[in-house]
């Protein structure tokens, strides 16, 4: 974050050339200044050499005059001749005057023609610099806003006081609000109602302190839909250690933060179902100990009743996530570890008709097995499976009671068992356990209709139980 | 329990049969006169109007938090109001209460019956 030289010197590079030709164009000024003094001069020295060169003329003039009557010079003149010797004399002073003035003008001139060849040269030197720089920075700039809008994350800059002063164009993809309503604290206006005022807070908090900004909100799509976001800002340096500017991305977190809702979702669920799972062996220890004529039977009935448990807990945990256990996954992997399932009705004493790919309620799933174990158990020691003319057939359908509302009807009924016990045999045999199941539990628990009852050849039992709406949304599939 | 004028008259609001049946049972056993059990919170929230308005009242609740999806919450509050104690019971851990529940006694389960008597007779009797 610390330092952008891409973004900072070319600016700088400017300033600096704009004072060095400052500097440059005060020179000149003086060169001008020095050029006209010398001019000046000159010219009063022009003046003066033109004057005395008149009197000098006047003189002479004089001179030949006086000369010209006379043989033998007078002492009239004689003085004439001496002032005009003097007059000869200051003309030659100021004559070589002239010329050294000359001269030095015409120095002075080259040097002025040569400056000023100079500071052209070096004007456009720096124009061209000036021209380039202002490129780069162009070109800076562009690059800078090109990576700005590639990056998934909404960008933004703020002045020191914390008001905004530039969004990338990913704040109004995803907002639909332009900069111009981002600018300053319009942005606080894309974010969730709830969020405003604590992130308005935070945000003022930071810039007060001149602390990195970190904070979790919600800001809305241009769809209406809310999703949670992670928005860091660091402060930069004006390398004389004031906040300057401020720096910030938003990166959208919310898949993150609902797979950890979810995670939280499921390891309290895994809690609940482990302490429901050792409150449930702890009734059916007890129920079956109450139930048993000696510890033996009680044994078997208990490693039973657990094998059943065991399989079920098997099946709601090798589900895919969000998946749901089938009503025909579950009866077959009952059926299948007491009797041999075969597809061919000659060999096989059972036979399965129904749909498969019923999903369950996976909070049914649990007593819905442990019926299922109890009607199977009882099967095998009295009923069907226990009889070579024996026959036991499932059947379920789906039906469809109302508008979304589906109910699985299954029809369990054995035929071919001889010595039908006359009256009340459920509590002779199996303990009236799986009875209660059937009867009280599953209509308690799971909403079911059920009807449990003895044929003249066999159990006759039918369990109707709500199923989950297809694809219901809102409903979590561990429900 | 048996000396008192009549047997405590206790709500059992427990989806799960096995668990709701065998408190039922074991309370019964302990000289209690249960009421329910229910599994559902509009099925208990009827109950609840229908016993306050009978002769023998309530004196306790023992209540599942999760009620198929449902938390019991709402039935807490008309306990509450109606000044009957009651006593949460919960697979989940403490952090499945809201803040403003986090007073009222939580067991986890499984329940141990004589505890949650102690519990809601207790509270029964300071009040």
């Amino acid at each position: 974050m610390n330092g952008h030289p891409s973004l900072e010197s070319p600016a700088d590079e400017t300033a600096r050339l704009r004072d060095e030709m400052e500097q440059l164009r005060t020179a000149l000024e003086g060169a001008v200044e020095d050029n006209i003094r010398l001019v000046e001069d000159r010219d009063r020295l022009r003046g003066r050499v033109t004057m005395l060169a008149r009197e000098l003329q006047a003189a002479n003039a004089a001179y030949a005059a006086a000369a010209a009557p006379r043989d033998a010079p007078q002492p009239d003149i004689l003085a004439r001749a001496e002032t005009l010797s003097q007059s000869e004399e200051e003309l030659r002073v100021a004559f070589e005057e002239l010329q050294v003035l000359t001269e030095e003008l015409e120095a002075t001139n080259a040097t002025l023609h040569s400056a000023n060849r100079d500071l052209d040269a070096k004007v456009a030197e720096r124009t061209r610099e000036i021209a380039s720089a202002n490129a780069a920075l162009r070109i800076s700039e562009t690059s800078f806003r090109a990576i700005a809008d590639v990056v998934p994350d909404l960008l933004w800059r703020a002045d020191n006081t914390g008001q905004i002063t530039w969004c990338n164009s990913r704040w109004y993809d995803y907002t639909g609000q332009g900069l111009q309503a981002a600018l300053d604290a319009g942005w606080i206006n894309a974010l969730h109602p709830d969020d405003r005022d604590p992130t308005r807070a935070a945000w003022t908090a930071a810039v007060n302190s001149g602390e990195t900004f970190q904070r979790q909100y919600r800001i809305r799509h241009r769809s209406g839909d809310h999703r949670w976001f992670l928005a860091r800002a660091e402060p930069l340096n004006d390398g004389r250690g004031r906040v300057s500017q401020w720096f910030g991305a938003i990166t959208d977190v919310h898949e993150l933060i609902q797979l950890q809702d979810r995670q939280a979702v499921l390891l309290a669920e895994l809690r609940h179902r482990t302490r429901n799972l050792m409150a449930v062996v702890e009734t059916v220890i007890r129920k079956t100990l109450a139930s048993s004529k000696d510890i033996p039977e009680a044994r078997g009935r208990i490693e039973e009743r657990f094998g059943s448990l065991a399989r079920v807990q098997g099946l709601l945990s090798r589900r895919p996530t969000g998946g749901r256990v089938s009503f025909d996954a579950l009866l077959s992997d009952e059926l299948a570890a007491h009797v041999p399932l075969t597809d061919d009705p000659a060999t096989s004493q059972v036979s399965l008709e129904g749909p498969a790919g019923i999903e369950l309620r996976s909070t049914h799933v649990q007593t819905l097995a442990l019926a299922l174990h109890e009607l199977t158990t009882n099967a095998v020691k009295y009923g069907a499976l226990a009889h070579p003319g024996g026959r036991l057939t499932v059947g379920w359908v789906v039906r469809e009671v109302a508008a979304g509302e589906r109910r699985l009807v299954v029809n369990w009924r054995e035929t071919g068992v001889p010595d039908m016990p006359p009256a009340n045999p459920d509590t002779a045999r199996g303990g009236g356990y799986g009875r209660q199941l059937i009867e009280r539990a599953l209509p308690y628990q799971l909403g079911a209709t059920t009807a449990f009852g003895f044929a003249d050849d066999g159990v006759h039992c039918t369990i109707e139980l709500p199923l989950p709406a297809p694809d219901r949304p809102g409903e979590p599939a561990y429900v | 329990m048996s000396e008192s004028a009549h047997a405590p008259r206790i709500l059992v609001v427990e989806d799960e049969y096995l668990l709701a049946e065998d408190l039922a049972e074991t309370l019964a056993g302990l000289g209690v006169c249960v009421l329910g059990p229910v599994g559902a919170l509009d099925e208990a929230l009827e109950l609840l109007d229908t016993l306050l308005t009978t002769d023998g009242g309530l004196d306790g609740a023992v209540l599942d938090v999760n009620l198929r999806g449902q938390m019991v919450f709402p039935l807490a509050d008309a306990l509450a109001a109606r000044r009957v104690p009651y006593v949460f019971a919960t697979g989940y851990g403490p952090e499945v209460l809201p803040e403003r529940y986090r007073s009222a006694p939580l067991l986890q389960k499984p329940i141990q019956p004589r505890l949650l008597l102690s519990l809601l007779i207790g509270v029964h009797v300071l009040q």
